[in-house]
């Protein structure tokens, strides 16, 4: 009780000499010994949160407050502490193989990467899920760092295997990976919200659906038979684009053909009428002397050319050429 | 000096002492604070508390934190008589630290009983629902999700009532067949995507034939109307050509007879006709008896 009066007097004793003078004493050095720790001490509760990241100050453990980045000042060591968390980072977290794997080439387990599709198909998936913590207190004290990091692969895997389980292999190999990629983040971050994991996925990629080894030739095959319906389709579709043209160009023909025929005859009737007429208009003007010349003429042509003439003597025989 | 030394002394013991009673509770922990081995009262906050220092009062912390929980995979068989490999895992924390304290103290313990919680309700769910309640592409069959929560339900209480857990979710993470299964299962996808091909080379057959058929009927088609169009043409032109025949031979029948008869004349006695004539023939009077012919004119 008596020890802290006696620095009282000395300080007295000490105010004429200048300050440098009384740092040299034993106590002086003492002093400003205790002065540095207590400056050093008091530097601990200044600490710089970095651009990428946020502090959560703690006081005895207690979560205070949120600093952003910059300057952060709080009470010094043990009263208060600072944890520094990366927040802007954006985390990687695959889902049916390992990253360590996927480094060194080699392929996941099966208890990795396969699934079982509502047609209880197997089938290979591989998924990549990219999240950054939103909430870095919940982040680190409702869960801890690792358990946190872990919760994201077993509630994606979780929601996967409910989704895949209602879905059907032909779906999830072809126009079903879109749907579940997106279903998978809104359920999953739904997961992680209910558990408070402070976790906010960015997104969600599905990387390969194949099926399992030994059933793809069966599954390529498919896509084979597909392909060969289309070409057989295609093929009948040619041939369908080659024989329509050639029967419109045959009927085209055909009614050429009669368009023809009607001028050929029209024009034909038309000619021989008018060479009618213009004899019949003749032929009125001398009409025996006409005909006469006419009957002559025809038999001119025609007589010459058989070769046997006959000149029958009865009367009435079987061919009579004029009445 | 001595008296400073002994000061200081005085000053450490006395902070010590403070040191003793007071403790610090981080937000991931719950405290228990026993008095002589018996649990006296249970801290929930974080921050800085007091107590007794020890032997009279000392302190037990408890985690706090959701902790996860992930047994290695098993088999179980569904209603009806499906093998399932089932890998399933559980979201946890402590509810009730005295009474987690009192029943199972530490994680491992804890999570040993959790885990057989797990396996008993997971175990009795699938063994009471068809494999389609899991598996199916028939959405209204399949509810894994009500199965879960009801697992997740069922083994809540179960492990708050003993051993103060709550159990905030249980999830099916994978599901998959038994090893032995496994062949039987590649074996009915290979024969399924056989029979898919089949279809496709099937449909693509008869979607072909179907174009060439329509094809083939269209052509006929064009083919049919173009000749009806045809003979309509023709028709039509005959028609005409009689319509200007007979209107030009009307004017005058008799000299058309006559003038027709001869060019028929002229068609049908050919090169190999024998012609008999009568000697009484008009064309042969002259070759007979010329002056009759004289006399006519």
């Amino acid at each position: 009780m008596t020890a802290p009066s006696q620095p009282a007097p000395a300080a007295r004793r000490d105010a004429a000499p200048p300050l440098w003078r009384r740092l040299g004493t034993p106590r002086g050095i003492l002093l400003s010994l205790l002065l540095l720790l207590l400056l050093d001490w008091a530097l601990t509760g200044i600490r710089v949160i970095r651009e990428d990241e946020q502090g959560i100050v703690l006081r005895f453990g207690a979560v205070t407050r949120v600093a952003p980045a910059g300057i952060c000042f709080t009470l010094p060591w043990p009263i208060e502490r600072t944890i520094r968390q990366r927040t802007t980072e954006v985390r990687t977290m695959p889902i049916g193989y390992k990253m360590v794997d996927a480094v060194r080439g080699i392929p996941p387990s099966r208890q990795e990467v396969e699934w079982v599709s509502g047609d209880k198909n197997i089938i290979n998936l591989t998924l990549t899920i990219k999240y950054v913590i939103s909430d870095p207190v919940a982040y680190l004290f409702r869960l801890g760092p690792v358990e946190a990091d872990f919760l994201v692969r077993r509630c994606g895997e979780a929601r996967l295997t409910e989704m895949i389980a209602r879905m059907g292999v032909d779906e999830l190999l072809t126009h079903g990976k879109v749907g579940l990629q997106e279903e998978t983040r809104t359920r999953t971050q739904a997961a992680l919200d209910s558990l408070g994991a402070g976790i906010r996925l960015v997104t969600v990629n599905i990387g390969e659906v194949v099926p399992p080894a030994n059933v793809i030739e069966a599954f390529n095959d498919v896509s084979t038979a597909k392909i060969e319906k289309g070409r057989m389709i295609n093929q009948a579709d040619g041939y369908r684009k080659d024989l329509l043209p050639r029967a419109r160009a045959m009927a085209n023909r055909m009614i050429q053909d009669a368009e023809s025929y009607r001028a050929e005859t029209v024009e034909r009737a038309r000619g021989e009428t008018r060479q009618f007429l213009d004899l019949l208009a003749e032929a009125r003007r001398a009409r025996d002397i006409t005909e006469v010349r006419l009957y002559l003429e025809a038999m001119e042509r025609i007589l010459p050319q058989p070769r046997k003439l006959v000149l029958g003597e009865q009367e009435g025989s079987q061919l009579r050429l004029l009445e | 000096m001595k008296r400073i030394l002994v000061s200081f002394g005085l000053f450490g013991l006395a902070l010590l002492l403070l040191l003793s009673c007071a403790f610090e509770l981080q937000e991931t922990e719950y405290g228990i604070v026993l008095f002589f081995g018996s649990p006296k009262r249970i801290h929930h906050e974080a921050g800085l508390h007091w107590k007794l220092p020890p032997p009279f009062e000392t302190l037990v912390r408890i985690d706090r934190r959701v902790k996860i929980l992930d047994p290695a995979e098993a088999e179980y068989l569904t209603l009806d008589k499906k093998n399932l490999l089932v890998d399933s895992f559980a979201a946890w924390q402590v509810e009730d630290p005295l009474q987690f304290l009192v029943t199972v103290v530490d994680r491992r313990t804890a999570e040993a009983q959790l885990e057989d919680i797990m396996r008993s309700e997971v175990g009795s769910a699938l063994g009471s629902h068809e494999l389609s309640a899991l598996l199916s592409i028939q959405q209204d069959e399949v509810h894994m999700d009500q199965i879960m929560d009801q697992i997740t339900a069922r083994a809540a209480v179960k492990a708050r009532d003993g051993y103060g857990i709550d159990v905030r979710a249980i999830r099916l993470k994978r599901l998959n067949f038994p090893e032995e299964n496994r062949q039987a299962v590649f074996r009915r996808m290979e024969a399924e995507r056989e029979r898919i091909a089949r279809q496709y080379r099937s449909e693509g057959e008869e979607q072909a034939e179907r174009v060439r058929a329509e094809a083939d009927l269209e052509q006929a088609r064009i083919l049919a109307q173009a000749e009806r169009r045809a003979r309509e043409i023709r028709g039509e032109a005959d028609a005409e050509a009689a319509r200007i025949y007979a209107t030009a031979y009307n004017q005058d029948p008799e000299f058309y007879e006559f003038v027709r008869t001869l060019e028929a004349y002229e068609q049908f006695i050919d090169d190999d006709a024998t012609i008999v004539l009568p000697s009484d023939a008009p064309l042969l009077e002259l070759l007979k008896n010329p002056k009759t012919l004289d006399g006519q004119r």
